[in-house]
Parts: structure tokens; sequence; C-alpha cells
């Protein structure tokens, strides 16, 4: 009875011991792994290496990310920080924009394309995923890129600049308003909707819009390694659906985002499942919570605050 | 060492007279100790190999993984993420035994802290398996190795509790739905502040 105790005994000490290490066996092979590439950071079968997909969602503006009265901005500053990072990143190989934007301002449609552009230099490959639309500064930022993807029936082109103002100086006059503008200089207040413009100041704007327009055209010419004049000619602003873009040469493949992120894995060399890592993405909380309310309200504010200050000055160039 | 190994077999196996056993010999802080550290240890890295896992699921679903720049650093370096597992474990150990040894002295038991505290050390010996379970998780990859890590997991979490129960039960000397409420106490004390906290919040909110 004693020896058959103390075998059970043993048998018991035996198994503890082995499972132990059994377990401290498993901690050091799985570390060791996933310590080595090319599992490292991925997983067996998934490649290290990164795509990174960076969102541009509503309307192309300069500042933060956040919500117009129509919608979702992309702020230029907060999206030209993930290229510019997602650009530096060693381990991001290709960066796949996913563009759903009917454009925006000039300028900040320009930042982005400028920061396409750095991240190609730093030798990233740059799809661009064309989504619902990219018309316009959405196509601006687009055309940067190695390479375009866009659904058949995805709304782009629309190359070309627009600037409108409303004017209510008749509709003052009728109710005997009268507006008394102070200023220092005769161009000062160009654009104001409290009179008429003039043909002077109608030239100033329509040279401005050429202006930005010519910049428009060469910067698709270069990226799309078209002529000028062949861009010239599709460039007066009309819309085009992505089958008709890719016939122009607008665009150079016809798919999906999945489409769009294979053509990426394949340009960047990358071997096997290609991690793809969403930048910028909000956690649950921080689209449950506060953004939504927060920035909605900011919007309003802010559309309200902007309407206030093109009564008395210029508004923005808009792609 | 003999009788370490005796008790670790026993709380995996036979844990509630292995309890009863281990208050009557009177097993000391420290050998519970080394168990929690055990414990950790494999839990942390176990936790590395199931986040690699969930990395091949975000492959399968592209845009899926939510994390920026610079977190795969942290969430993959074996030593930050033991360190980490060690020290929250070591703290959590105490704090949580401390918890449920006040809920339970609120409910009449008759423990003392230390009994509680070794017994609370020996019933995270569960999560030893973590380890093992990640490496399953990773050669599987993808969808199944996520799921796995999840079930798995998840009974080894339920496992843990059942230990707990017991641990609790054992040390103060009652039954075992007391060792439950015991269990339960806690939370529902924090869900009463919250709701408390939320309508005075509500109230201060709605004055001029």
């Amino acid at each position: 009875m004693e020896s058959i105790k103390a075998v059970m005994g043993n048998k018991r000490k035996v198994i503890a011991l082995l499972l132990l290490g059994f377990c401290l066996i498993s901690m050091v092979l799985g570390i060791a792994i996933i310590a080595k590439g090319p599992f490292d950071m991925g997983g067996i079968g998934v490649s290290g290496d990164k795509i990174a997909i960076i969102n541009i969602e509503g309307a192309i503006v300069g500042g933060s990310s956040g919500f117009g009265i129509f919608g979702a901005e992309s702020g230029a500053d907060d999206i030209a920080k993930l290229i510019k990072s997602a650009g530096e990143d060693p381990s991001v190989r290709a960066i796949i924009l996913r563009i759903n934007s009917p454009g925006g301002s000039a300028a900040a449609s320009q930042e982005l394309h400028a920061e396409v552009c750095k991240a190609r230099e730093n030798g990233k490959i740059v799809v661009a995923s064309m989504s619902d639309v990219a018309t316009s500064g959405g196509y601006y930022v687009a055309c940067g890129a190695d390479k375009i993807v866009a659904n058949p029936g995805t709304i782009t082109g629309s190359i070309g600049v627009i600037f409108s103002q409303l004017q209510y100086s008749e509709l003052l006059e009728r109710y005997g308003i009268r507006a008394n503008v102070i200023k220092s200089g005769k161009y000062k207040d160009i654009g104001s909707p409290l009179r008429n413009m003039t043909a002077e100041e109608q030239q100033i704007l329509q040279d401005m819009i050429d202006d930005i327009y010519f910049q428009f055209v060469h910067a698709v010419a270069e990226g799309r390694q078209m002529n000028e004049s062949e861009i010239l000619e599709l460039a007066d602003g009309r819309i085009l659906t992505g089958r008709q873009a890719k016939e122009l040469g607008l665009v150079d493949e016809l798919g999906n985002f999945q489409d769009a992120v294979d053509l990426a894995g394949e340009m960047a060399g990358i071997e096997g499942k290609p991690r793809v890592v969403e930048y910028g993405r909000k956690t649950f909380f921080e689209q449950f919570f506060g953004v939504f309310a927060r920035e909605l309200g900011r919007g309003v504010a802010e559309t309200f605050l902007d309407s206030g200050r093109q009564g008395v000055g210029l508004g923005s160039s808009f792609l | 060492m003999a009788d370490l190994l005796e008790n670790i077999f026993g709380t995996l196996f036979r844990p509630a007279s292995t309890f009863g056993r281990m208050l009557e010999e009177r097993t000391s802080v420290t050998t519970a100790a080394i168990v929690v550290l055990i414990a950790c240890v494999c839990s942390g890295a176990g936790s590395i190999l199931t986040q690699s896992a969930f990395m091949s699921l975000f492959a399968e679903f592209p845009g899926f993984e939510p994390v920026g720049p610079g977190f795969e650093e942290m969430m993959f370096s074996p030593i930050a993420s033991v360190t980490l597992s060690v020290v929250a474990g070591f703290i959590g150990w105490v704090v949580i035994a401390g918890i449920f040894h006040v809920a339970a002295k609120v409910l009449g038991g008759k423990g003392a802290f230390t009994e509680m505290l070794v017994l609370m050390g020996f019933a995270m010996l569960p999560n030893i398996f973590q380890a093992p379970i990640g490496l399953i998780a990773i050669f599987s990859g993808g969808l199944t190795g996520a799921l796995i890590a999840i079930g798995l997991g998840g009974i080894l979490a339920i496992w843990v509790l059942i230990l707990d129960v017991l641990a609790i039960r054992e040390a103060h000397k009652f039954s075992t739905s007391r060792a439950i409420a015991t269990l339960v106490l806690p939370f529902a004390v924090l869900v009463v502040l919250a709701f408390i906290l939320m309508i005075v919040g509500i109230f201060l909110i709605s004055m001029p």
C-alpha cells in the first residue's frame, strides 16, 4: 500500500513536471518561431512587409479631418501626416490611397499630391484605389500614384478648377440696404457679394483659376506620363466613369479594393500574404463616443463662421 | 520542489481537496509566488503568440487591423510582453486577492488574507497553457488560429474562475454559493457606483 502510494505520488509529480516542461518549451519554441523572418510580426505564412492603407474620404480641405455640414472632410494636415509616416516606415512596402472624394481645395489637394510623390521617391509603391467618387481634387491626389485602380462605375475625372460666389447686391438694393466698405486697395474686396464684380476683377480671378488649372493639368500629365495637350483635351471639367477613364488613359486598371491590394503587393514584390494596416483608423470608442459628436458640432460652427467670412472676403478656389 | 509539483498537479486535477490540504499544510506565500511567476511568464508569452495569430487573421481581412504605426514594436517584443505580464500579474494577484478577501469578510468569511493569497495564486495556474494555445494558434494561422485562440482562451478563463471560487470557498470556509457571491459582489458594487456617478453627472450637467 505504501509503495503504491509512493508510486502514485511520483506519477503526479512527473505529470506536473511534464506539463510545466511542455508549457515552457511551447513558450520558447513559439517565441523563436515568430522572432525569425519571414514569420516575424505576421505569424506563419504572413509576410512582415506591410501595405499601408490611407483613406481619403469626403471633401479635401486644409487643416484637420472632421465633419462639415455636408459630411466627412479629409483634412490635408492629417492625411499628409499619415502618408509621410507610411512613406518613412521601412516596413511599409506599398501604400494604398483609398479615395472616395469629390475633391476640395486646390492647395489641400496639392499638399497630398506632394506627399504621395515624396513617398514614391522614398521607394514606396503607391496605388490609388478609387471608391464611389474620385473627382477633381480626388483625382489630383490619385494622379501622383504609380497605378490607379477604379471600379468601372466609379465617377472620376472633373479635371478643372471652379470658383463660385453668391452676389446679392440687387437683393440688398431692393430692400434699401447699403453696405459701406473702406479698403486699402481697389481689389481688397474682390469677390465681395455686396456689389457686382468688375471686368478687371473677373479677369484677375480668371487668371488665378487658369493658373491653378494649368498646375492641375501639369500634375496629371506628369503622373499619367501623357502630353499636356492630350490632358487639355480631356480637362474640360467633364466627369467620367472608371471605364471611360481607363479608355482615355486616366486610370490604369479596373478593379475593386482587393484588386488594388493584390496589385500593390505584386508591384512591391511582397511574397505571401501581405500585412495590410489601416493608418489613421480610429478605435471603436473614438468612433462611437468622441469624434462624431465633437466634429459635427465643430463642423457646423465652422461652416457658419466661414459663411460669415466669405461675406467680406474671397472664398477658396476649388478643384 | 516535490510539494510544489504535488500542489500543481492537485490544483489542475483535484483543486478542492488540494486547496484544503494546502491550507492544513500552511503552504507558503513564496511557493504561491513561484506559481504566479510561472503562470505570468507563460501567459505573457502566450499573449504574444496569440497576437501573432491575429496578425495572420488581419492579413486575410485587409484593412481590419486596427493598430497604427509604432504599436507593433510593443506588441511583438517578447521581453516587453513577458515583463508587463509578470508585473501586472503580481499586482493583480495581490489586489484581486485583497478585494475578494474583503468581500468574503463582508459575507461572513473566516479566512486569513495570506490563505487567500496562496490559493488565489495557485488558481492562476491554468494560465500556463496560454503558451501552447498560442503555439497552436500561430501554426493554424488565419481565422482558424484566431478562433482556436479565442475558444481555448475562453475555456482557460472559465477554468481560472472556477478555481477562484474554490479558493475563496476553501480559504473562508463557507459554501460554494457564498463563494460565487464573493466573486460577484465587487463587480456589483462597481456597477452600482458607476450608475450613481452617471445619475449625479446628469444632474450636475442639467443644472443651470
